[in-house]
């Protein structure tokens, strides 16, 4: 009798557990859904009929998202950025992050703090004085001006991962190969760089998503059209002349079907590697 | 020598990093502090203005009460966040069928930019064609259709933080799993052995078991709170009036709208102070209760 009770008890559990992650999943997806099905109405049959399915498949949203808001200049200029930021963030991190982590350096801990605070220092707290610096340098409204910035900005995170991976590795492996005649650099190159490939996966994992993302330093740094990022060019599009609804919604669903893909064909490499930037703290 | 000299080596594989940083984080966040003593407009001259800046924050009703509106916000967004991806964390780290597919859909937000996410919850709002109003007409509630979740001024901010949730609890979820499959299933069953129920399982092993990951996702919580800026710009800019206008939105109104540099960089030093002094203390007292 009692038993009986029980077991009816768990199932209800499970039921209710079920209903909760389903609604959840569904106001999850939905929203997204909503967007990608409206970029196939024209504006009539968008605003007459909002939930159902498109009564004529239309890509005349995309041509105007693609051609007016100049899509594939500013998704190339986006790729750019990304690319070379993470790729100098993979390189000169691990580069500054060996003697940080291994060697004992006059200074080495203050230039690790320093990098670390960089952490607590949000970047609307310099962006005023940045925008000051562009100016002066001349980087204004350019890709390496951005560039810079992105690599500045998401080196105490990368620094962060770099040293706390390469204190784990064993001292014993850089012994050996110091013993066999291998100078410091050496070291670093042939043994050290080779075990760290979790921490480079991590730090391009989230160091893309980081930049490619980003709103904020295009928005202060950039005006002009050709220069612009793909989000700001969105910001940018939205506030162009006799932009209907449906034709933004092809603008986002250009920026977010690319995303989804890419995350569903990585899903554990990536939740694993954004994972592993926040636990190993 | 050659230990000079592979000395200067080292050094010398720092400094490409270095400088960068130096040069754009370090020298503008400096400068950011000299400038917030000065009544600098950008092209008058430099004039020192001691305190003045300052002064005014606290006395300006616009700015102080965007200083307690942010706080308000990261109390806000930290609590729900925190407690509704814990749950979700425990229950997906049971063994239920298909949970490995609602980790992965609970954690799509997570990939979009967050000004997509701004346009895409200010449409589904949107009072004339969005989703929630022609769902209310649909049923007709025309009152409820008439609600304007983002012009209402007592309303927008709770909808954007509810947008804030939406795009960001699947990640601080799954940090919460990576923490929970770190706790011995076995501690669990002594438990249950002892007679302890779900509950007092999760009081008294479990959650102290996960202090770590409670560490890090409070403090990434709070400090992306105290940040917020995007969603805000795009989905209300500030408004209705000013009633979601944040201390991130204050900066770049200021700096980059009316170029009061000396009130804009005084209000990006109070905002650096507020994020050093909460994440110091936070972090004093949430390693306190780490046990390892």
């Amino acid at each position: 009798m009692k038993e009986g009770r029980l077991i009816k008890k768990f199932d209800l559990n499970k039921l209710l557990i079920y209903f909760l992650l389903i609604i959840t999943a569904i106001l999850i997806i939905l929203p997204i859904l909503f967007i990608f099905i409206n970029s196939f109405k024209g504006i009539v049959d968008f605003t007459k009929n909002v939930f159902g399915l498109p009564h004529e498949i239309q890509f005349g949203n995309y041509s105007v998202a693609w051609e007016q808001g100049n899509f594939f200049r500013l998704i190339s200029n986006s790729l750019i950025i990304t690319i070379i930021s993470v790729a100098a963030l993979i390189f000169l991190g691990a580069l500054a992050s060996y003697p940080i982590a291994r060697k004992k350096l006059f200074g080495g801990n203050f230039i690790y703090v320093l990098f670390l605070s960089g952490l607590m220092i949000p970047p609307q707290v310099i962006a005023i004085p940045l925008f000051i610096l562009e100016k002066k340098l001349g980087l204004l409204n350019t890709l390496p001006g951005l560039i810079f910035v992105y690599i500045a900005a998401q080196l105490p995170i990368t620094v962060f991962i770099f040293v706390g991976f390469m204190r784990g590795i064993p001292v014993e492996i850089e012994e050996a190969s110091h013993i066999d005649g291998c100078s410091n650099i050496g070291t670093f190159w042939r043994i050290i760089f080779p075990l760290v490939k979790p921490a480079i996966a991590t730090v391009s994992i989230l160091g893309s998503l980081n930049i490619w993302n980003d709103f904020f330093y295009p928005l202060i740094l950039i005006n002009t059209k050709e220069n612009m990022t793909v989000t700001l060019g969105l910001f940018a599009f939205r506030s162009f002349f006799r932009v209907t609804f449906t034709n933004l919604f092809a603008y986002m669903s250009s920026m977010i079907i690319p995303m989804i893909i890419l995350y569903l064909v990585l899903q554990k490499f990536i939740i694993k590697g954004m994972t592993a930037g926040a636990v190993k703290g | 020598m050659d230990k000079n000299k592979q000395k200067f080596l080292l050094y010398l594989i720092i400094l490409p990093a270095f400088l960068i940083f130096l040069i754009f984080f370090i020298a503008p966040f400096i400068s950011g502090l000299f400038i917030s003593f000065t009544s600098w407009s950008g092209f008058n001259e430099i004039k020192f203005a001691g305190f003045k800046n300052f002064i005014e924050f606290f006395t300006n009703k616009n700015a102080y009460s965007a200083l307690g509106r942010t706080l308000w916000l990261t109390f806000i967004i930290v609590i729900f966040q925190n407690i509704t991806a814990l749950f979700f964390a425990v229950i997906l780290e049971r063994k239920i069928k298909g949970k490995d597919l609602f980790k992965v859909i609970f954690f799509v937000p997570t990939m979009l930019s967050s000004i997509v996410v701004g346009y895409m919850w200010s449409f589904i709002f949107d009072p004339m064609n969005g989703l929630f109003n022609k769902l209310f007409t649909f049923f007709n509630l025309s009152e409820l259709a008439k609600i304007n979740l983002l012009g209402n001024p007592k309303l927008a901010l709770y909808t954007i933080i509810f947008t804030l949730l939406w795009q960001y609890t699947g990640y601080t979820m799954v940090i919460y799993i990576a923490g929970l499959s770190n706790v011995p299933p076995e501690l669990n069953e002594a438990g249950y052995i002892d007679g302890t129920n779900n509950w007092q399982n999760f009081k008294y092993i479990t959650f102290p078991m996960i202090a770590p990951a409670v560490t890090i996702n409070i403090l990434i919580s709070v400090i992306g709170a105290l940040k917020l800026f995007d969603q805000i710009y795009v989905m209300t800019g500030g408004g209705p009036g000013r009633t979601t206008e944040s201390l991130t939105l204050l900066i770049y109104k200021e700096g980059f709208g009316a170029s009061r540099l000396g009130f804009g960089t005084a209000s990006s030093t109070i905002l650096f102070i507020l994020v050093l002094i909460i994440s110091l203390i936070l972090l004093t007292y949430l390693r306190r209760r780490e046990i390892y």
